[in-house]
């Protein structure tokens, strides 16, 4: 009787939608520096035709990162260049990118997405995950229209609406990307992103843009 | 002999003898979540954020908020030349220019900070910036050879005593600017940190600065952080309003009349 009743007030948790808080033993190993594996190119994004056009003329031609000061945001830092850190801990995860020094913060602590004014849109946006089993769930909005999906330069409106699954198959982490874009896509955009590890004892290098971009900025520091 | 007492006898004395190297395990890290705030001296966050001055009322440059560095002559020189600019504000200060500051410098930046403990590393996330700051814990030695080059962050190498983390770091880039009042180390500093959670509401990151070419005794300075309601945001500096570029690509800070200021 006690049994059945403690079942009942599970589920009745579970159906209320309050995810169940995670424990250091439920998650997996992700541990050390991950570094994009090229594959094969994404399928083109399922544009309307006003934005195939702007695609092609592009309303942002130059690399915002390279003004060495604009974050490469999401879902564009996915496939970043460099070293990827997935951070794993109880109630958040953090993946952090040596290029730009990109830190994506997904909170799995059971917090919703934020609401109203609260609901500005940023670079990296409000990421929301949740664990299923192994597997991290990201759900990303409150994106800013003025970032590049990738590296190809392709444009998206501030309706994004991204879900990411990240989960470890063999020695890869592979990301299952959804993109649904109202605005600039007929319907939702899937794209994978798949991470090798580095050996034991690799490290995570500094990134500092103005050096690379600006040997004048690199003398006046010194 | 109670045969699980000796197990445990064994164990401790096993954790005992591997010391300082053994990697902590998920369970046994203080807990550090939550967005962090620099709470001063003020010396650099006093222009952000005045209220949160320790000691309280502490202005800008003033003394003690924190000691004096113990410079030998021609460092002290230079220091005090650096200080009467920014007396005058019109410090050139590279985080205007979307430079990262560095250790330790990186650790009074102004904005929100996190503190990432796992086992085998520990992340120090800067809002400002953004920077990170990547503390090892899983045993390994500081970086030799090709691989042990100057850098901001420096090499920093951890381990826990208790709850608190003790991080030593070397390897950073001499001349880098470690506050807004223009002190300076030089690349042979030596920097020992502890950093633990003082109280519910307190960070507290114990530095211990030695620079045989810079200073003359290890300078002390403690740092404080306080929690604050989250979130912490993604940082966009070249959001900032930007300097004047010269045709090289340089850029140049200003005074108020317009004049170039920078060293070179």
């Amino acid at each position: 009787m006690r049994a059945s009743l403690l079942l009942l007030a599970a589920v009745a948790v579970l159906a209320s939608g309050t995810a169940r808080a995670e424990t250091w033993a439920d998650l997996p190993d992700w541990s050390g520096d991950w570094v994009v594996v090229r594959g094969k190119a994404d399928a083109p994004p399922p544009y309307r035709p006003a934005w195939s056009a702007r695609q092609r003329t592009s309303t942002k031609p130059v690399d915002p990162m390279s003004t060495c000061g604009l974050p490469a945001g999401a879902p564009r830092m996915m496939g970043l260049p460099g070293v990827h850190e997935w951070i794993v801990r109880p109630g958040q995860v953090w993946h952090a990118v040596e290029e730009g020094n990109s830190v994506q913060r997904v909170y799995t602590d059971g917090r919703p997405h934020r609401q109203g004014d609260d609901l500005f849109a940023t670079y990296t946006g409000d990421n929301v995950g949740r664990w299923e089993g192994q597997t991290l769930v990201i759900d990303t909005v409150g994106l800013r229209a003025d970032t590049w999906l990738d590296e190809a330069g392709r444009p998206h409106s501030d309706q994004t609406h991204m879900v990411a699954r990240l989960r470890r198959e063999g020695a890869e982490l592979v990301a299952r990307i959804e993109i649904e874009d109202p605005v600039a896509f007929v319907r939702p955009w899937t794209l994978e992103r798949r991470y090798r590890k580095l050996p034991a004892g690799s490290f995570v290098h500094d990134f500092a843009c103005k050096v690379i971009r600006s040997s004048g900025d690199a003398k006046a520091a010194n | 002999m109670d045969v699980r007492r000796a197990c445990c006898v064994m164990a401790l004395s096993l954790a005992a003898s591997a010391a300082a190297a053994a990697v902590p395990t998920a369970q046994s890290l203080p807990d550090w979540t939550g967005v962090w705030q620099n709470k001063g001296p003020p010396t650099d966050t006093d222009l952000f954020d005045g209220g949160t001055s320790d000691p309280p009322g502490c202005a800008a440059l003033s003394q003690p908020c924190r000691s004096h560095p113990p410079y030998r002559p021609s460092w002290e020189a230079r220091y005090e030349q650096n200080l009467a600019l920014a007396r005058a504000n019109i410090l050139p200060d590279p985080l205007t220019r979307c430079m990262p500051r560095g250790t330790p410098g990186n650790m009074r930046s102004p904005d929100t900070i996190e503190f990432v403990p796992r086992p085998e590393r520990t992340w120090i996330f800067i809002e400002n910036g953004s920077q990170a700051r990547r503390i090892y814990t899983d045993g390994r030695k500081h970086r030799t050879g090709a691989d042990a080059f100057d850098n901001w962050t420096g090499d920093s190498i951890g381990h826990w005593e208790g709850d608190t983390l003790v991080v030593e770091t070397v390897g950073v880039k001499g001349e880098m600017m470690i506050d807004r009042s223009g002190a300076v180390l030089s690349s042979k500093a030596r920097i020992t940190e502890r950093i633990r959670r003082r109280d519910a509401s307190t960070m507290e990151d114990v530095f211990t600065i030695e620079d045989p070419e810079a200073l003359t005794r290890p300078w002390a300075v403690t740092r404080l952080y306080r929690k604050v309601d989250g979130p912490i945001f993604d940082y966009a500096c070249a959001e900032n309003p930007r300097n004047t570029i010269d045709a090289s690509g340089r850029t140049l800070t200003l005074d108020a009349q317009g004049r170039v200021i920078d060293a070179r």
